[in-house]
């Protein structure tokens, strides 16, 4: 974990919030933007590894939060293909099932962002920490100190 | 890299499940090229002029939309509004109180009762989060 993750991740967060509202953005904007984002947040979750093997750790409750996010992002992405009214078109494409399709994509978002906000406070004390240190680290250098760090909290996955 | 691939397979395989599951829960729903006479997916009308939710043309008498709740296909359809505005969004007051508020709600209980207890006490570590 280092300060270039946890700008990446702070990134992924903010691809997932310009994707997660079509009311702002628009229809087409959210559905190619939604790819986008799927994509990057898969990347997340692949380098994140270690968060879906937290069973392992006793973290039972950590991975079913990390099961929860995995299952929602699935299902909200297979069904917001099926039913793209810009990006299948592009393609030559239209899906049937709608009206089976669209509820489930909503259900899906709405869990996802439940769980998500979970992930996010539950992990924003680490991401805090790992950029206080990374301040810490460049002013102790400026100063020519040696850096001597109390906080515990840098667990990985 | 191991525990990275693993991750991947993991993911890919939970994407085709949610796939074959949709796929088995609703057989009638794919992929199919757009044609001429294709239906809209959402109300079934095949009129040419429409080319998305937001360009719901005007009944003209030969292609009409049918309401999804009750196979009618009539002009003096009384949803027309909900037909045209409604249809391609679920509902989302009921997904909120049903989903969100109450994530909301335990995780506020939670961060309070984590801050009341800690007082001086640090929490102890490999907890319930």
């Amino acid at each position: 974990m280092n300060r270039g993750r946890v700008a990446f991740d702070l990134a992924v967060l903010a691809g997932y919030l310009v994707a997660a509202n079509p009311a702002l953005t628009g229809i087409p904007a959210h559905e190619y933007v939604g790819l986008v984002a799927v994509v990057v947040m898969a990347a997340h979750m692949v380098a994140s590894a270690d968060g879906l093997l937290a069973f392992r750790r006793g973290r039972w409750g950590r991975a079913a939060l990390n099961g929860i996010l995995l299952a929602a992002l699935a299902t909200c992405a297979v069904s917001g293909v099926m039913v793209s009214g810009d990006v299948l078109p592009a393609l030559g494409l239209y899906a049937a099932g709608y009206h089976f399709w669209d509820p489930l994509h909503a259900l899906s978002a709405k869990v996802l962002l439940a769980a998500l906000l979970v992930h996010v406070v539950l992990r924003a004390p680490m991401a805090w920490a790992w950029m206080r240190r990374g301040a810490l680290e460049a002013r102790s250098s400026q100063k020519g100190e040696g850096t001597v760090l109390e906080d515990d909290r840098f667990e990985v996955g | 890299m191991k525990k990275r691939l693993l991750a991947l397979a993991v993911l890919l395989a939970v994407v085709a499940v949610v796939a074959v599951a949709g796929f088995a829960a609703a057989p009638e729903s794919g992929l199919r090229p757009i044609a001429a006479d294709s239906p809209c997916p959402a109300v079934g009308c095949a009129s040419g002029a429409c080319h998305g939710f937001g360009a719901v043309p005007e009944p003209d008498g030969v292609h009409e939309m049918v309401c999804p709740e009750a196979g009618c296909a009539s002009v003096e359809c009384h949803a027309w509004e909900s037909l045209t505005g409604r249809y391609h969004q679920a509902s989302d007051a009921s997904l909120n109180m049903w989903i969100l508020m109450p994530t909301v709600l335990v995780l506020g209980l939670w961060l309070l009762v984590r801050r009341s207890a800690r007082g001086g006490a640090r929490p102890v570590r490999g907890g319930a989060s």
